[in-house]
Parts: structure tokens; sequence; C-alpha cells
């Protein structure tokens, strides 16, 4: 049994440094739309924000924001067709990963770049033991010896707290539990050591006790192995208790940017605001939660101006025009016509404050 | 246990009573369909609920939380016990009389796609049940519908749709007009708004709140999100492995929870708080197998306190403060009304007798022996919890310790030699992050493993977020932990200077 003791001092050493100038990761007004035959879906149209080296950025949003269609675009895994990357550039290890092809994406995917999915159970192979997948990965990357590789998988398989790894290796996934094989994901994805992993909603399909494991595992190793991390997830908990910096999605569309203690005390977007008042508070017992009213419009018909300004309670005419994203702070971006007004209301009393 | 639960309810009689219900799974294989084993979904669970009142039953996948709701609806079909609705037996009804039964219960699904019939319009998933009951009949339904739909904040004219034209909210929306249609006393809300966006959530919570107001419904509101159930009910049920660990008045609960696992629980939930300290209890491995439980208290091989007696002795239902009932060890010695006692929180005077070595190793290495193999499908797991999450697995881990003291199991069943190259890097996570312990406490004997750093008290500096320049002093700050002395036959637990010599 263990007890960890975390507290932010160790994650804010990242971020005080600027982390353009030391950015392994930057997406560059990206647009991915999807063609169907009931129209064009802008899924996500227009987005830039960049990850440091050591970094974890998390991506925040509703369901239908954009989120996983980001991390999609940039470890190319978008279905094409109907998706299609039509504008912008993903700038990584000097290139740019919108424009190289197949074959060279490949030894960038799964290699230098990673990528963890939320459902553990259909994203291995059912007829294939956890072992040989995770050695299959390896030989695709690395020029080892089979016998290596299958030493590389049981450390691997240790390092990500699997017990008994040895003989857990020639195990089939069904005869794992989630939080094993969300592990054993874990263990692929970081084989490799990559430079950036994107996890996709890593521990939602888990339990908060598992969740715990898992997300002190992944900021384990990252600390270990300095690796960035793109954390996707709508939980503002584990937001909060894991990023970095916070990017906050609507509608395909970043609203606000910011370090995460900035954004948790001073959210300047209302939408921002208005995810955090929705969220019911452990601590206490409220009357009645806010809400958000309607829900995030569909990707097919996005309203011209600002996309959030049917359900903002801010909105007036100015809101029909497009609010472009402006640094309100250092590193601090919001794109909204009212950020002042919003910012100053949604000063948020911080639990650490009051108690 | 049927008392005084709560100072409003407590004279009038239960709605509800369920006494020691028990639903156990049998799992056959071999050519003979031989019974080879039981999954313990409900293993004795006994509780009341009021009428008006909110009781929330929380617990991870696997623990029986929905095979309880649905059984009591019978749904699903009991093995033992008995459940009453206002003095009726659901158990022994018959057809008719059950169905009767069920205008005053109903449930609200977790899934919002599954449980609409995707060929029914809205009016008709709705209306069906009005006529069913013979409360209306005829368009007359349809005008019920139109008024339900109106009171859960839908437009009257969707009767006409189909569910799938619906985003998860509405649907959700359309599942809980269904189940007020007969205005029922008494609804089963089975992860009702898991599967919603938090916006959405919280429009879904405020509706079910709403409705309970206005039409004096009682819920069994069954969720693994504690904020949530929090919010909504007025008391709590814990559940582990098919029974209830901890039964509360919701803010007792949270403020003071008695039982291990409703501390390691409520801790382990991320706190949409970047500035506030983490103090996070992380429990080793998963839930085990509700096939083979472990003996006495089921919790024992993950819990930090756990004691000898724990292994071999089940402990029952106490109430130990009023209004909340726990089941553990820990306070039989206690006077009562009794203080929480917390993991790593104040000093665990452990009885001498009962303490011996073995017993703060967190994973009992004879139990945890996986017996899940053979013919037990996915599908079987997911009869006791609608999750395809449901943990089958209990962790498995070799004697290896036994012999070597100088290994010690770390926060995830693993095990690290402290002489492990990889734990010397630099940037490695430290031992002492992992295991709240330095490497010399390691060394020593498992025995220490129940070492505990205590949270720092709150800083003012951290509220400034540009301000790092205190960091340094921070971190260097001797930290407390309380580990078990060796030199006083490990009958107490003394709190030891993080530099001072061990």
């Amino acid at each position: 049994m263990t007890r960890l003791t975390r507290s932010c001092d160790n994650r804010q050493a990242v971020s005080v440094t600027d982390p353009n100038s030391l950015a392994i990761l930057e997406i560059e007004d990206l647009k991915t739309y999807f063609y169907t035959d009931i129209g064009v879906a802008r899924a996500v149209d227009g987005i830039s924000f960049s990850i440091g080296k050591g970094e974890t950025v998390g991506v925040v949003g509703e369901s239908g924001c954009g989120k996983s269609v980001t991390a999609m675009s940039i470890i190319g895994l978008i279905p094409k067709p109907p998706g299609e990357i039509v504008g912008g550039a993903i700038h990584f290890g000097g290139r740019d990963l919108t424009k190289i092809s197949e074959k060279e994406l490949r030894k960038v995917r799964g290699n230098s770049i990673s990528m963890i999915f939320q459902e553990p159970m259909s994203s291995l192979n059912p007829v294939y033991t956890v072992g040989d997948q995770i050695i299959e990965g390896i030989l695709v990357h690395q020029d080892l010896h089979p016998r290596e590789a299958r030493a590389l998988a049981i450390e691997m398989l240790k390092k990500v707290g699997i017990p008994a790894a040895e003989s857990r290796v020639d195990e089939y996934p069904h005869q794992m539990s989630g939080g094993m094989r969300q592990r054993v994901m874990i263990a692929m994805a970081l084989a490799s050591e990559p430079l950036l992993l994107i996890a996709d909603e890593p521990t939602t399909a888990l339990d908060v006790t598992i969740q715990a494991q898992i997300l002190e595992l992944i900021n384990g190793l990252q600390k270990e192995a300095g690796m960035s991390v793109l954390l996707i997830t709508h939980d503002l908990g584990v937001v909060a208790e894991t990023c970095d910096r916070v990017v906050v999605m609507y509608a395909g569309k970043v609203a606000e940017m910011a370090d995460v203690r900035t954004l948790f005390s001073k959210p300047s977007h209302p939408y921002t605001g208005a995810l955090f008042r929705s969220l019911p508070d452990i601590s206490s017992r409220e009357s009645e939660l806010a809400t958000i009213p309607g829900m995030v419009p569909s990707a097919f018909e996005f309203p011209e101006g600002c996309r959030f300004r049917a359900r903002c309670g801010y909105a007036t005419d100015i809101c029909t025009q497009e609010p472009p994203l402006v640094e309100i702070a250092p590193q601090h971006q919001v794109a909204c016509h009212h950020h002042q007004k919003a910012a100053a209301e949604q000063l948020r009393t911080l639990a650490g404050d009051q108690s | 246990m049927s008392e005084e639960h709560s100072d409003t309810a407590m004279e009038k009689a239960p709605l509800l009573q369920v006494r020691d219900l028990k639903k156990y799974f049998p799992v056959r294989k071999g050519l003979f369909n031989r019974h080879v084993a039981d999954v313990k979904a409900i293993d004795g669970v006994t509780f009341d609920l009021y009428a008006n009142e909110t009781l929330g039953v929380v617990g991870e996948s696997g623990c029986g939380k929905t095979t309880l709701g649905r059984t009591i609806l019978r749904l699903i079909e009991p093995t033992e016990g008995s459940a009453h609705f206002e003095g009726q037996d659901i158990f022994g009804m018959d057809r008719k009389r059950l169905r009767d039964l069920r205008s005053d219960i109903q449930i609200i699904f977790q899934d919002p796609y599954s449980s609409l019939n995707p060929r029914q319009t809205i009016g008709n998933i709705i209306g069906d049940a009005l006529e069913l009951h013979g409360l209306v009949t005829g368009d007359a339904r349809f005008e019920r519908a139109k008024e339900l739909l109106e009171r859960v904040g839908l437009q009257g004219s969707y009767i006409n749709r189909y569910p799938h034209e619906f985003s998860g909210g509405q649907r959700q929306r359309i599942g809980i007009a269904r189940a007020v249609a007969l205005k029922p006393k008494f609804i089963v809300c089975d992860e009702a708004v898991s599967a919603l966006d938090v916006s959405v959530q919280a429009q879904v919570l405020n509706l079910l709140e709403d409705l309970q107001k206005e039409l004096e419904l009682s819920y069994l509101f069954i969720a693994h999100d504690l904020a949530v159930v929090r919010h909504i009910a007025d008391r709590v049920a814990v559940m582990y492995l098919g029974r209830i660990v901890e039964l509360s008045d919701c803010d007792d609960l949270f403020d003071q929870p008695l039982h291990p696992y409703t501390q390691a629980l409520l801790s382990a939930i991320p706190q949409p708080d970047p500035t506030k300290e983490r103090n996070r209890i992380l429990l080793p491995g998963d839930v085990p197998s509700p096939m083979a439980p472990p003996s006495g208290c089921h919790f024992h091989n993950r819990c930090p306190l756990a004691m000898e007696r724990c292994r071999h002795e089940a402990p029952g239902l106490v109430e130990l403060r009023k209004g909340h009932w726990a089941s553990c060890h820990l306070y039989d010695d206690e006077a009562q009304p009794v203080e929480a006692i917390r993991i790593g929180g104040r000093e665990v005077p452990l009885p001498a007798s009962e303490c011996s070595a073995d017993d703060t190793m967190s994973v009992d290495t004879h139990e945890t022996e996986a017996p899940f193999e053979g013919n037990l499908l996915d599908d079987d797991l997911e009869m006791f919890d609608g999750s395809s999450e449901g943990d089958p697995q209990p962790l498995e881990i070799p004697p290896i310790l036994g012999d070597k003291p100088g290994m010690i199991l770390g926060p995830f069943g693993e095990i690290i030699d402290p002489e492990d190259s990889y734990l010397d890097l630099s940037d490695a996570p430290s031992l002492e992050t992992l295991t709240g312990m330095t490497p010399a406490d390691l060394q020593k004997s498992t025995v220490e493993r129940i070492g505990i750093v205590e949270p720092e008290p709150e800083t003012d500096s951290f509220t400034n977020a540009d301000d790092t320049a205190d960091l340094p002093a921070l971190q260097k700050k001797p930290k407390e932990r309380v580990s078990l002395d060796e030199t006083d036959s490990f009958k107490t637990l003394a709190t030891v200077d993080e530099d001072e010599p061990t």
C-alpha cells in the first residue's frame, strides 16, 4: 500500500519555461473536414497550439468538440475518405506531418509518436497474445532480434506494473482486466520510447481507483523518460491533476488556452466558466447545478461568428463576428469578445483558499 | 438496522425494505454442464429506503450495484433474501401482481442508446406503458406522452420521432419521461447520468431533483461518480464485492469515511482544482473476482490496515456513528460513536496479537490465485454489471516475496527490487515517490510497507501561479511518516522523521 503525495510544484517546473522555444509539436491552423453525403463536417476548423518537451497538454471539451479528431490528425489516422486534412500544418521533428508520405508517416507513428486509446479491449487484437502485439510493434520500429524484443516486451510489462510479467506476456487480452489491458496499451505505446504520447481518454472506461493507478503510472513514466503527453479528456478533475497546460475546445475551435492554474482560477471564456459551474462539487452540496443550455452544434452546421453564442449568457450583436484568439496574459489565450467581463465574473475561489 | 436512518425519516415506515439479499449466478462448464462455481454478485445486502429519499449506491465495476437494482425490480430473480415494498413481498408475487407493482417501481437505464426501441416512435415508447397499465387508452396516451415530454424539457411534437433522431442527453430525458409516466413512487436510476457530458449531466440531475420534489419520488441512485452521488443523494451505500461496506448520511460519509475502502475511493477522485494538495491512497491491484472473493472481509487483500482477524471473519454492518453504518474490524474495540481511523491519518494502535508481519502485506498470496478460466464468457460477466469492464481477474502475486525480503510490492502490485538498476536513473520516479519510503526502510522488511507520507499543509504561495520561488523551500520540508517501529515488536505505530535514521 502506498500513499503518494503529489503537489503541483514538480509539474509547474516545466511550464514556467516558454513552451514554444522547446516545442516538439506545433499545430498551425489545422483544419480537418469530413466530406459526407449530407454535407461537410468541419470537425476541426483552424486550431493552433504547441506542446513543449516534457510537457503535458490537456485538451478538454464536450463530445463533438473535435478533441479526438485533433489527435487522429496528428497521428495520421483520419479515415480518408471521408476525412481529409484540408489546411494547416503539424510540425514535428522538423517536418510537416500533413505533407509527408504514408510510408514516412508510418515511421513516425508508433515510434516517435504513440497513442493510447480509450477502449483497451477493442484496441487490442483478441486472437494474439499481448506479448505478440507488443513485440510486433518493437520489431517494426527497432532493429532487434525477436528474442531481444521479447525481453523488452517483458521489461515494459514490468515497468507498467503487470505482476508476473514473464507469464502474463503469453496471455490473451480477454484474460486481463480493464486496468491491466490499459497498462498493456501503455507498455506497447512506450516500448519505442516515443517523444510524444497521445492519450485519448485513457481512463474514461476505468474505475476511479484504477484510474488513479493509471494516471500515476503515466505521470511517473513521463518524468522518467522526459516524454511529452497530449491528454484528451472530458474530465476536468483529471486535467487539474495531470496537465501543465490546457486547451479548451469548442465546436472545432480553440476557445481558451492557458496553463492549468490560470485556467482553473481565472477562466476567461464563458464556455470554460460554464463547464466548471456544471461540475458537481465533491466537497460540498449545492442546491442546484448550473447548466449550459442547449448542446454543441452539429459539425455540419456550425453557426457563423462565435460558435458558442447561442448557448452563451454574454452574447451580444458583436458575437456574430468571429472572435479572434487573443493573448490576454502571457500564455493565456481566449477567443471571446467579452472575455474581460467573463473573466471578472468567473474568478473562481479555489477550494484551497476556502478550506 | 432499521431504527434510525435519518432524523427526518425515522418516524416513518420504510418504503422499501431489503433484507439479506443474495444473488448468485451459477457458473457451469464441461460436458454435463456441471455447476462449478457461483458468481456472488450480491452477497447479503440489507438496507431500508424511505419515501422521498435518495439512496446513492456507489462502488467499482463488478461490485454488484447494477445487479442490486435489477434484483429489487425482479428483472433478475434473487437467490435468497427478501424485499418488501410498502409491506408487500416483492419476491413472493405472482406475475400479475408484479406487473401492478411495476407501476410503482420504475427504472432508468444507463445507456440511452440501447434502452429505447429504435423501431418505435417516442409516443409509443412512452404511451405503451400507460395503455398496458390501463391508465389512459387510445389517442389520449399521446396527449399524456406530450405532456410528459414537455415536463422533461423536450418539445411535445417529438412524439412522432424515432430514438435515433435524438442526442444522448435527450434520449435520457425520454427514458426519464417513460419512467415517470406511471407516477411511480420509487425509481431505480442505474448510472442514469454516467454516459453524459458534464453540462448535459447537470441538466439531467436538475431534472431528476425537480421531479423528485414534484412527484415525491424515492430514488435508488446507482453511480460510480461520487461527486454526482454527493450532489443528489441523502444517504449513500458503498458496495464492495457484493456487500455493503458502509452506509451513511451523505455528509457524514464524505466528512468521516469510516471504511478504508471508502477512504481510498474518495481519495482517488480527481479534483478539478490544480492547487489542491493531492493525498491519494493507491490501492494495489484490482477488485478480485466475485467468483472467488477473499475469505473474511472481502477487502482485506487490498486493505492497508488489514489485520489477522480480517482474513477469517467477515465483519458485520454496525452502526458506529449516528446513522452511519460500516463493516470493518478496525472499529471493533472502539467506543462509540467512533472517529474515522484514516489510512495514514492518525496513529492506528494495532493490538499486538492481531498484527503479524504478514498482515501488512497488501496482497494475500494464497487467496488471489486466478480462478478465472474456462467457459465464463464476457457476457456472463455483464450479467452482474452492465459494464464490460467487469473485472474478473484478481492480482496474481508470485510467492517470490517470501524468499527475498529485499523485494517489495510496488503500488500496482508489481515487484520492486530496490537494487534494480532502473531505480537509479535520476529521472526515474524515486522509490520514495512510489512507496513513500526510503530505500533503507524498504530493505528492512516488507512489514514497513504501511509507510505513509502525511499531507503537507496547504500553503498560500500555491495560489499564486507565478510564484515559484517558494517551491524549493516546500520541497525541503521534512515529511512525516508513519511506519511500524521494529523495536517495539510492531505493537505501535510511531511517527518518524524523514531524515532521522530509522
